[in-house]
């Protein structure tokens, strides 16, 4: 069975080039939301097995999206991924990132192989 | 983002005018939009991170632009927006921006507003994530 | 603190490596950062992303329609014929945001300033200007094999620095 992929991201490109390639090695894209509490809503609905979030969002950022998915596995007794693709990846961020307890942290721009290699990691 | 962040700009930039003598101000639309043509002369652009993570943009017609500019330098006549006159219109940004970044302070809503940047030209397409737009004709 | 060369070097190279990565150009740069008065006129398409923390400041690219174009045909493998299209406008914006978050990472982990970027903006249209009102800011001029850009780098003391 396809891994299924929620993107959070509030940048139009990054769906299109995150989906194209995801699509291209087989994965199934089940949902694209533009901000951090959109994709926590998905999340709920659709039980992905990962999630490629975005740090700097309107409405909700990843961090505080991340936080909340996290809760919602605890709840539910469900497992999730979360990998964070970020344009900004200072030090701080990345640390705080790690212990909300992302799983792999990216910095954009990224290319196929990372983005595959990331998701080998997750299976 | 929320419109109930818009009030402190809006404040601001009410009492910004009154400082210089202009009492009529009147609101245009307030928009929420992701992308816009823009038909006005002149749009200046906010950006807040913090509590809340957007855009705040007010645009304004040559004519309001050159009316707040005559007040801003005394009542002197305007006939055109040069570089003064843009540096004026600089100058107001910055002071709408000071006024309401004092007012999120006093609200508990953490909220950085960043450099405006202002936009002069006819017939701007902009694509504005997360904006809310207010419009004086 | 030296307001110049340490802040904008994290820009020009972030700049050369997203061009390269991203869209496979090569950007020359032509000369040194110089200053800028406040107002800069647009090529075509101009894409601005502010930031704050303990320095606030703006990030500008400048770019000719034709060079704004051939970006996102790079980027998306797709022909575009309008600056207008939707995700030619979305490529470049994004492209803008990268570019900063990455320069701003750099100057974060080297002088703890704190910074998060705002949403970018991004704009085309005729004979357009745009001004960063009372900061000081600085401009390099650039070349690449499908037009030109301008990169425009402000910052603004916030009294707090101290290191860089």
């Amino acid at each position: 069975m396809k891994k299924r992929v929620l993107i959070v991201d509030d940048s139009p490109l990054i769906h299109s080039l995150l989906r194209k390639t995801l699509l291209k090695y087989g994965y199934e894209v089940c949902g694209d939301a533009k901000n951090g509490r959109e994709g926590v809503e998905m999340f709920r609905q659709l039980m992905p097995d990962t999630v490629f979030m975005d740090i700097n969002m309107p409405v909700m950022d990843g961090l505080e999206a991340v936080k909340n998915i996290k809760q919602i596995c605890e709840e539910l007794n469900v497992k999730a991924r979360i990998i964070m693709l970020s344009a900004i990846g200072d030090d701080e961020v990345t640390v705080k990132a790690r212990n909300l307890g992302v799983f792999i942290f990216l910095k954009k721009p990224f290319d196929d192989y990372t983005i595959i290699s990331a998701m080998s990691m997750t299976e | 983002m929320d419109v109930k962040y818009i009030a402190p700009f809006m404040d601001s930039l009410v009492k910004v005018l009154n400082d210089f003598g202009i009492s009529d101000v009147k609101r245009g639309k307030i928009l929420m939009k992701e992308s816009m043509n823009v038909d006005m002369d002149i749009t200046s652009v906010i950006g807040i991170i913090g509590d809340i993570r957007g855009n705040i943009a007010y645009s304004l017609s040559a004519d309001t632009a050159r009316h707040i500019i005559s007040a801003m330098m005394m009542g002197a006549p305007v006939p055109e927006i040069n570089a003064i006159g843009r540096s004026a219109i600089g100058e107001l940004s910055n002071m709408i921006t000071g006024a309401a970044s004092s007012q999120f302070s006093t609200t508990g809503i953490k909220a950085n507003i960043t450099p405006p940047s202002i936009v002069f030209g006819k017939d701007i397409y902009f694509v504005i994530s997360s904006l809310i737009l207010l419009l004086l004709p | 603190m030296s307001t110049g060369v340490q802040l904008y070097e994290p820009f020009i190279s972030s700049v050369k490596k997203i061009f390269k990565d991203m869209a496979n150009m090569d950007v020359v740069f032509k000369g040194a950062f110089g200053s800028e008065s406040d107002e800069i006129a647009s090529y075509g398409v101009t894409s601005v992303i502010t930031y704050t923390g303990k320095i606030k400041g703006s990030f500008l690219i400048n770019l000719e329609p034709g060079l704004a174009l051939a970006v996102a045909q790079n980027v998306n493998g797709i022909y575009y014929d309008s600056v207008k299209d939707s995700m030619v406008l979305a490529t470049i914006s994004e492209m803008n945001n990268i570019i900063a978050g990455n320069a701003i990472s750099t100057l974060n982990n080297i002088y703890s300033l704190g910074l998060w970027l705002a949403p970018p903006y991004v704009f085309t249209g005729r004979d357009a200007i745009i001004c960063i009102p009372k900061i000081p800011s600085a401009s390099i001029d650039c070349q690449t094999i499908y037009g030109k850009l301008k990169v425009n780098v402000a910052f603004e003391r916030s009294g707090e620095v101290s290191g860089c």
